[in-house]
């Protein structure tokens, strides 16, 4: 994404920010609230149209006015409010939109509802998450589950490039792991991350690259192993020139 | 947990038939039964379409004028020398067209369904009223009267009727993508939207086929009583609801299926026929009715308070 | 102003201007049903010479009356996310009890206090079972219609019930310094709501449930009570309105009150009172009210077929509210 500039009236929520992404790499894209993260990956997802800036995927430009064009680039979006229905099963969820029939007596199309789940079963394997049944109603699972089952239904698209927003928040420590787990399994498969998350634990647990954006801004783009935790929350909030204690007591203990 | 929800309803139905039973013996005859049955059916029909309706999240109170207005002006119709069929797909058509209307304005215009319905409730009843001048029409061709007061193998029409609706839309709820549709955009709009649902279109289709549903009610009734008149269907709406919900549909969407209908069609017509039965005086009957509905929504809903109280002490 | 009103709220909500301008501003963000109002009067006002002459607009102020009331009773339910069904269904209960009662020749105001209080009890049952079982409002009303349809039919045993001619008939009738006195009656009612909603804290409490229960839960405000109240004092409106049309029909009638709900709610929501819950003003709804009896009374006065009148009422109702919903996504534009 080149000199990605979103104007809402006179408001910039993001002035001219560049992202590169590589194949195969996991970017943790951090910030407080209103630095503009969700507005850029939503510009990402065709949601929201840039105000100017253009997207280039493999060295060619790209127009996303649409999510349906998003979907066609293959870059799928897994958004903070699940977008799941919760009375659902898993495997109508994952499949929502696009579900498989098979015509009875050649005309009347009805579900195809052994290849929905059979492929279902799948993607979780793939994704290497294991449920006794994907016949379950997903108002019945945990957050974490519910949230593996909506990168799940991202995964079935067979996306390039995987965007999270959030997918730990409101989660339990135990499921964080797991979805940090899910998240770190990308990284073999030929799918490249970007991760969105207030938890810079499970960003440094999982990112190879981290970029902080500040006030509609990019502050920091750089390799994980070249930076410290203390650095990054300086960037995130302008906080270069305060003493480290101070940023001790806010970041707390760190790795 | 839904398997166990149905068996307990199931349970309140039969328990029903045996206080009745208890009380009258006659209930028990055969030619009982499939009176209780036959008039079940009817209300049925109209509780398929009704189900269909709250599952996508919305409530109809149209059905009953629509009904209404259908078989008027299919009555018309045949006073005015139009042949049978042509008349019965005019029928059907009047009642798709009501209920593409409510549709449209529940969509478009963004009104909330009890709104919009229940202004097609007076549009229908009134445009019944000034077609028929306020009175009735009777007599009607032996053959059209057939799909009302016939039957096929032993099996009354009305019966038959129900039965082939359940079979077509269980089929189409359970089992074709539209189905889940429904339960997508009733439980979850914005998922559904995210996901690529045609909202409009799912609500509009349902609202279409409960109006569609409606005018074949009406047509059956009409067959059976051998009249037709405006007045007719003031309490479906209500009996409706109170069916599907009794049913164990939610009325905040996504929840429910055609058989828990048939089960409150059932209990709803049970109580009716067993006071009755039991000789309790008409005047007593809207305040019995009105009681059981409350106590059996109210049973429910604090069955499933204290159900999902004890599945959160759990977790 | 601010003095004394504050001393009234012993809570933390204060009545202070500022909170008063931003009550006001939450409360009535767009006129609904004004401009509907404007037009049925100009149109009807236009057609037919007699409809603005001093008899046809206290006949319109007369037969308003009850339909007005009860639209102010239903907006204050329908703030609170709620609805209430019964109403009409209790109209005929509350005018076959008073029937009943004054048919042995009991007196009046006995008659009077037993509408009210009988009426109250029902909405206040209806209040409880919503706020203590939380079951939705639509289904528990609807039981209670029942209910109160049957005890409709059961007082009087399925029949109309008359009394001895006394000053209660046509009392409904009757003109107070020109104006009919079932209209000063709904103007003491509206005045008391003004009160309930821009003065009282039992006010914001209900503006409050209707936007955001749970946060007005989580701050100590007890909720049931103020459910309860609201259908009970709904209950009240329904049975000084029954009194009102029991009187005018000088007869205690079990299905007078059939269609009454439907209208109250259709005047409360093109009165900009929707399901929305907490948003919309009850003197709306009042207004909507007589423009819906506007609306039949020039209909009826162009000779217009009863039959007629009903589907203008549903056109009407899906006009309304498409105008209050293209003004509000104007404002929300700006």
């Amino acid at each position: 994404m080149q000199n990605i500039r979103k104007n809402y009236g006179h408001v910039e929520a993001l002035k001219g920010v560049d992202l590169a992404l590589h194949e195969g790499e996991i970017l943790g894209l951090v910030g407080d609230n209103a630095a503009g993260k969700s507005t850029l990956i939503k510009i990402l997802s065709g949601a929201v149209s840039p105000t100017s800036g253009s997207i280039r995927l493999a060295g060619q430009k790209v127009e996303i006015n649409n999510p349906a064009d998003a979907r066609r680039h293959r870059i799928e979006t897994v958004y903070q409010q699940f977008a799941l229905v919760d009375n659902l099963t898993i495997y109508c969820n994952v499949f929502l939109g696009r579900m498989a029939t098979r015509r009875l007596l050649g005309l009347i199309p009805l579900l195809d509802k052994d290849r929905m789940q059979r492929d279902t079963r799948d993607v979780l394997r793939r994704m290497d998450i294991r449920f006794d049944s994907v016949k379950r109603v997903v108002s019945d699972l945990s957050g974490g589950q519910r949230q593996a089952v909506a990168i799940a239904r991202a995964i079935s698209f067979n996306p390039r490039i995987l965007v999270l927003d959030e997918p730990t928040s409101g989660l339990a420590v135990k499921e964080v792991h797991k979805i940090e787990d899910i998240v770190l399994n990308f990284k073999n498969k030929g799918i490249a991350v970007i991760l969105i998350s207030h938890r810079l634990e499970s960003i440094f647990k999982t990112a190879d690259r981290i970029v902080v954006l500040r006030a509609g801004g990019k502050v920091l783009d750089e390799r994980k192993d070249q930076i410290t935790f203390q650095g990054v929350v300086e960037k995130m909030f302008g906080l270069e020139s305060e003493s480290g204690g101070l940023l001790n007591k806010i970041a707390g203990e760190r790795p | 947990m839904k398997r166990l929800d149905f068996l307990l309803r199931v349970s309140v139905l039969l328990l029903l038939a045996l206080v009745i039973l208890a009380a009258n013996p006659n209930f028990g005859k055969l030619g009982n039964l499939v009176n209780v049955v036959r008039q079940a059916s009817l209300l049925y029909i109209l509780g398929i379409g009704m189900t269909l309706v709250i599952i996508v999240g919305g409530v109809d109170l149209s059905n009953g004028a629509v009904l209404a207005l259908s078989s008027c002006l299919f009555a018309l119709c045949v006073v005015h020398k139009v042949p049978i069929p042509i008349a019965v797909i005019v029928a059907l058509l009047i009642g798709a067209a009501c209920g593409l209307l409510n549709g449209l304005t529940i969509v478009f215009a963004r009104i909330p369904p009890f709104i919009a319905t229940f202004a097609m409730m007076y549009i229908a009843r009134g445009l019944a009223y000034y077609f028929m001048h306020s009175s009735s029409i009777q007599g009607f061709d032996a053959r059209f009267r057939f799909i009302g007061t016939g039957s096929v193998l032993g099996v009354p029409m009305p019966i038959v009727w129900a039965g082939l609706l359940y079979l077509i839309f269980h089929t189409l709820l359970e089992n074709a993508p539209f189905g889940v549709s429904i339960r997508a955009v009733g439980a979850n709009p914005e998922s559904s939207r995210l996901a690529g649902l045609n909202l409009n279109r799912t609500t509009i289709v349902v609202y279409t086929l409960n109006g569609l549903l409606a005018a074949l009610a009406g047509l059956v009734y009409t067959a059976r009583l051998n009249n037709a008149e405006p007045v007719i269907g003031g309490s479906f709406p209500l009996d409706t609801i109170a069916a599907v919900i009794i049913g164990g549909a939610s009325l905040f969407g996504g929840e429910g299926h055609l058989a828990g209908t048939l089960v409150g069609v059932l209990i709803l017509t049970l109580i009716l026929n067993g006071m009755n039965l039991m000789g309790i005086p008409s005047i007593w009957q809207s305040f019995i009715t009105g009681s059981v509905i409350l106590l059996m929504i109210g049973a429910q809903t604090y069955a499933k308070q204290i159900g999902s109280r004890r599945l959160s002490a759990r977790t | 102003m601010s003095g004394s009103a504050a001393a009234r709220a012993p809570n933390r909500l204060r009545i202070n201007p500022r909170t008063l301008a931003a009550a006001a501003a939450h409360i009535g963000r767009v006129p609904s049903g004004v401009i509907l109002f404007v037009v049925v009067l100009v149109l009807f006002s236009a057609a037919v010479p007699e409809f603005l002459s001093a008899r046809n607009v206290t006949n319109i102020l007369l037969a308003t009356s009850p339909l007005a009331i009860l639209a102010l009773g239903m907006a204050l339910v329908m703030l609170t996310n709620g609805i209430d069904l019964s109403v009409g269904a209790c109209i005929s209960f509350i005018s076959v009890l008073t029937a009943a009662v004054l048919g042995p020749g009991h007196p009046i105001w006995l008659s009077i206090l037993a509408a009210i209080l009988a009426s109250a009890l029902v909405g206040a049952l209806n209040g409880m079972i919503v706020a203590l079982m939380g079951i939705p409002a639509f289904i528990v009303t609807l039981g209670t219609m029942g209910i109160a349809t049957g005890l409709a039919l059961i007082i009087g045993n399925g029949q109309t019930l008359y009394w001895e001619k006394n000053w209660f008939n046509g009392v409904a009738l009757s003109y107070l310094l020109g104006v009919p006195l079932a209209f000063w009656i709904v103007l003491v009612l509206f005045a008391a709501v003004l009160w309930i909603v821009h003065q009282s804290v039992f006010g914001r409490h209900i503006y409050g449930i209707g936007c955001n229960e749970e946060a007005l839960r989580l701050c100590g405000v007890r909720i049931a009570r103020t459910k309860i109240a609201v259908y009970a004092l709904n209950g009240g409106f329904v049975g000084i309105a029954s009194l009102l049309i029991t009187s005018r029909i000088a007869s205690g009638n079990p299905n007078i009150g059939v269609g009454w709900e439907f209208e109250a709610v259709a005047a409360a929501a093109i009165g900009g009172v929707t399901f929305m819950g907490g948003r919309g003003h009850p003197a709306f709804a009042m207004i909507s009210a007589v423009t819906i009896t506007m609306l039949l009374n020039g209909l009826g006065l162009l000779g217009i077929n009863t039959s007629i009148q009903y589907v203008s009422v549903g056109a009407v109702l899906i006009v309304g509210m498409s105008l209050n919903i293209l003004l509000e996504r104007m404002t929300l534009l700006k």
